[in-house]
């Protein structure tokens, strides 16, 4: 019952989060002191009139209440306006992006974890010892490397031996649809990879020190007395236990990974939200910009919905 | 021969302390052995060592001898077989001895499995041992945190059952529990000795609780058993000063006189001793007691002190 | 000596930190070219007159490097006091009350930590316009969500202790007990956020100015890094036009990463035995 109640709780504040960011992302528009059309307006080629002419498009003219109506309106129908830079609808240029930015952030983010969690038990289980010194030095490493300076970095080392830029060649002559899959996953190679090195740092640090605490649980100790052998005992007792403080970690990692692919595909030029937004933010083009915005927010948001209820179903102690 | 004895066990671990200076204990099958002294003498580390589970780095010496083999010399290696299977341990905290995130059953039809077991027999053991110390059928399906404390102390006693041990290291078992689940927990202990034939080694700081289980006692002080005797005569006359004043200072022993607590505080276990671990505290020490450790002296039936003052006595 | 060999790495992260803020003062005695002038040909190699060659205007990077430190640690070191001072604030206040301000200023919190940081920082410096005072503000702003919520855990325990209680019963004003009580004890833990909180400004800041965001004006390590990115340096092979600032900020943010580490390690000893291990107990015969 107390379960159910949970789920609930966590549902209804999910919800009202998701409700509270879609305000945001209305007011960081109108209400910042930058006002976006007098912005808009410096952009070479700016007047007066076209900034009149914007500010009636977008409804600036109107009062803010009513701006606001319109916009949630809007939004319930899956509107996210039209771009100023291509005149196209906002949501439509999303939908693809975002289907370009999936498998290249699943992709580094299953990198990233399996690295972390070799590299994070390893370190602890070799506590003290050169492993762990190593393994520590590195993860703190790449977690103080910049993302775009770890990609440029690559770029240097590989470039010449894998496609840095853009998501697949255009050149090739009548591609078969293998060919084509190799090209995109090699076009994937340095970008995911930057992005599984930016975080793996921060992973492997918590899953050593995960793993240590779960070691020094008294559960471990009567495992070990009731005759299992090391290996055993790591696998049935320590992995399990140690690895539910890491869906959290996930969970809160999100919203670092999502900053990383942004950087990330500027330097690669990989045709997803994050280049979406970087070319937003070059083209002052703030429909899009708010499109990309709601949906980064709204992705994380329900991602770290995903992830508390996969811990409310894998460690039963969650009862409240 | 014994079933089970341990020879001049020393434990130091990697800090330097010695937690353990001289331990020998005797158990017969089916005896019952308390184990007596104050927090931090030993007594833990004692059964932590004889079921080889010590950290990484402690330095252990002696015998542990299980049917007259040696099964500390092996290391890990010749400890693992015998885990569980001869000797089983209650865990001094029940709460935290359990997997939180896995089923009370599956826990014990795990130790089954470990030692050759199928599935399907683990599941049938896990029921067994669970009825046995007189749980209800569904906790088996149970997670930890849904029991009670007394409920979880008993299952803690079944999983120690699960391999039919010939002798069972029960630490501190009562405590933490409130006074009616304690005299479950010592009449079920007792009954289960009883019925199985089970020795049992009893560790625990309440001389209260010794008379009521156990048959003999072994007080321990500083890492080294001070005195050995039956139990009656430890309560009604113990020989060693520092029994002595164990036995002033715990309720219910004997009736009309005032309670008293134990002046000063045990020696560090760092530093080496030069005479009797005791004598800083003993108020009739002789000038002897400072500058040579007494040895353990056999007083016949049963009966040993490690005291000069006794010596001077007989 | 002793501190050296107790926590080797805090005292090279003091130590390198302390260095920058002395080459970041001394930036106009020690940089060997105006870091504006164009002084060679555009990616000219490091040599012996470039010890780390020149970028994409022809600019000597050694002298770029040097000058570009002060914006960069100034803008790390500012938006993270205001960070630290508005968490700190929120997570004593919601930490000392408790009751109904903790859960509004907690429940803010969780909203604020929830927005993922960078994508929100583009946002508010892309419509606010960008300048040194509107970065520091705007870093601040995301980054002041995690000392509010470790000072306001720490607070709510203090405040909890018999003695805290005790003085609270004695009559003493809140502000005194904060003060007096409550601050002190806090201190190494807000040092350590301090800490972090820098190595994560002067990270957003780069990750900013690489989208275009910075101020435009003024060199710093993110601006160096972002036009070597633009004339392509990483294609050409000019890696001195961007390898060093990226090198200089990840030193940065690894050192006060060691400090803040080290203060948190000294604040909450581990001294748990593990139960499981590679190698098991000796035996020694007698």
């Amino acid at each position: 019952m107390s379960r159910t109640g949970h789920l609930i709780r966590r549902l209804l504040t999910t919800l009202v989060t998701i409700y509270v960011v879609v305000t945001l992302n209305f007011l960081l528009f109108r209400v910042l002191p930058g006002d976006a059309v007098a912005n808009l307006s410096r952009v070479p080629g700016g007047s007066p009139e076209l900034s009149a002419a914007l500010r009636r498009q977008f409804g600036l003219d109107q009062p803010l209440w009513d701006q606001y109506w319109i916009y949630l309106g809007r939004l319930a129908h899956g509107d996210l306006g039209v771009s100023f830079a291509t005149q196209e609808p906002v949501a439509g240029r999303l939908a693809e992006a975002f289907a370009n930015t999936l498998p290249l952030i699943t992709i580094g983010l299953l990198l990233a974890l399996a690295l972390g969690l070799v590299s994070g038990a390893l370190a602890a289980w070799y506590r003290g010892g050169w492993v762990d010194r190593l393994s520590t030095n590195t993860a703190i490493a790449f977690y103080s490397v910049p993302t775009h300076f770890l990609g440029l970095l690559l770029i240097l080392l590989l470039g010449s031996d894998l496609p840095a830029q853009g998501m697949r060649d255009e050149f090739l002559v009548d591609p078969t649809w293998g060919e084509q899959l190799a090209d995109v996953a090699a076009h994937m190679v340095l970008p995911a990879l930057t992005i599984a090195l930016i975080v793996f740092g921060q992973y492997t640090l918590v899953v050593r020190s995960s793993m240590l605490e779960t070691l020094g649980d008294d559960h471990v100790l009567t495992a070990r007395a009731l005759g299992a052998g090391p290996m055993r005992t790591l696998a049935r007792h320590v992995l399990p236990n140690a690895m539910l403080p890491v869906i959290t970690l996930v969970a809160l990692s999100l919203g670092s990974l999502i900053g990383g692919s942004i950087l990330v595909e500027t330097v690669f030029s990989w045709p997803g939200v994050g280049r979406a937004m970087y070319e937003a933010v070059v083209q002052r083009d703030y429909p899009m910009l708010q499109g990309v915005f709601l949906v980064l927010t709204v992705s994380v948001v329900t991602l770290n919905l995903l992830a508390d209820l996969l811990y409310v179903r894998l460690d039963p102690r969650v009862a409240r | 021969m014994s079933l089970l004895s341990v020879r001049d066990l020393v434990v130091g671990f990697p800090s330097g302390a010695r937690a353990v200076r001289s331990v020998s204990l005797d158990l017969e099958p089916g005896e019952r052995l308390a184990l007596v002294g104050e927090s931090g003498c030993g007594k833990t580390t004692t059964m932590l060592a004889m079921m080889g589970l010590l950290p990484a780095g402690t330095v252990v010496s002696g015998q542990v001898l299980l049917n007259g083999e040696d099964i500390l010399a092996g290391g890990e290696a010749s400890m693992r077989p015998h885990r569980w299977t001869d000797i089983a341990m209650v865990f001094q905290g029940a709460m935290n001895a359990l997997n939180p995130v896995r089923r009370v059953g599956a826990q014990i039809a795990e130790a089954v499995r470990i030692h050759g077991g199928g599935r399907r027999e683990g599941r049938l053991r896990a029921l067994e041992v669970l009825e046995r110390v007189g749980l209800p059928e569904g906790v088996a399906s149970r997670y930890p945190h849904e029991l009670s404390g007394g409920q979880r102390q008993r299952a803690v006693i079944a999983l120690a059952l699960a391999c039919e041990p010939k002798v069972l290291l029960a630490d501190e078992p009562t405590t933490a529990l409130d006074v009616i689940v304690q005299d479950q927990i010592v009449a079920l202990l007792r009954e289960l000795s009883d019925s199985l034939g089970l020795a049992v080694v009893l560790v625990t700081h309440d001389l209260a609780l010794v008379p009521r289980i156990c048959d003999r006692a072994a007080v321990m002080y500083a890492g080294s058993v001070v005195e050995h005797a039956a139990c009656a005569d430890l309560v009604r006359r113990p020989l060693h000063p520092y029994t002595r004043r164990l036995v002033e200072a715990t309720p219910d022993l004997t009736a009309r006189r005032p309670l008293t607590s134990i002046p000063g505080v045990p020696p560090r276990l760092d530093l080496p001793l030069t005479g009797c671990a005791f004598q800083p505290r003993c108020t009739s020490s002789l000038d002897r007691c400072a500058e040579s450790p007494p040895p353990p002296r056999d007083l016949g039936g049963g009966r040993s002190c490690a005291c000069h003052l006794v010596e001077v006595d007989a | 000596m002793r501190l050296l060999r107790a926590n080797p790495r805090a005292v090279v992260g003091v130590a390198v930190l302390v260095l920058l803020t002395l080459a970041a003062l001394l930036a106009g005695w020690l940089a060997p070219y105006d870091p504006g002038r164009q002084v060679g040909a555009v990616f000219a190699p490091p040599g012996p007159a470039h010890p780390l060659g020149l970028d994409d205007g022809g600019h000597d990077v050694l002298s770029l490097l040097l000058y570009g430190t002060r914006p960069t640690l100034f803008i790390g070191a500012a938006a993270a006091l205001v960070a630290v001072l508005v968490g700190g604030c929120v997570g004593v206040t919601a930490g000392y009350f408790g009751g109904w301000v903790d859960t509004l200023l907690m429940r803010i919190t969780d909203y604020a930590i929830v927005i993922p940081a960078l994508p929100l920082g583009i946002v508010i410096a892309a419509v606010w316009g960008s300048s040194i005072g509107h970065l520091v503000v705007v870093i601040a702003l995301l980054l002041w969500t995690s000392t509010a919520r470790v000072v306001r855990a720490e607070t709510s325990s203090l405040r909890n202790r018999p003695y805290v209680q005790r003085i609270r019963g004695l009559g003493a004003s809140h502000l005194r007990v904060i003060g007096r009580h409550l601050l002190p004890q806090l201190a190494p833990l807000l040092s350590a956020m301090a800490a972090l909180t820098i190595a994560l400004a002067i990270f957003t800041e780069t990750a900013l100015t690489f989208l275009g965001l910075g101020d435009p004006e003024t060199v710093t390590w993110g601006t160096m890094i972002r036009f070597a990115f633009q004339r392509t340096a990483m294609t050409q092979g000019a890696w001195w036009a961007f390898a060093p600032p990226g090198v200089a900020v990840s030193l940065v943010v690894m050192c006060c990463y060691w400090v803040s580490q080290s203060i948190e390690d000294t604040l909450n000893p581990r001294l748990r035995v593990a139960h499981l291990a590679r190698e098991y107990f000796k035996v020694v015969p007698r």
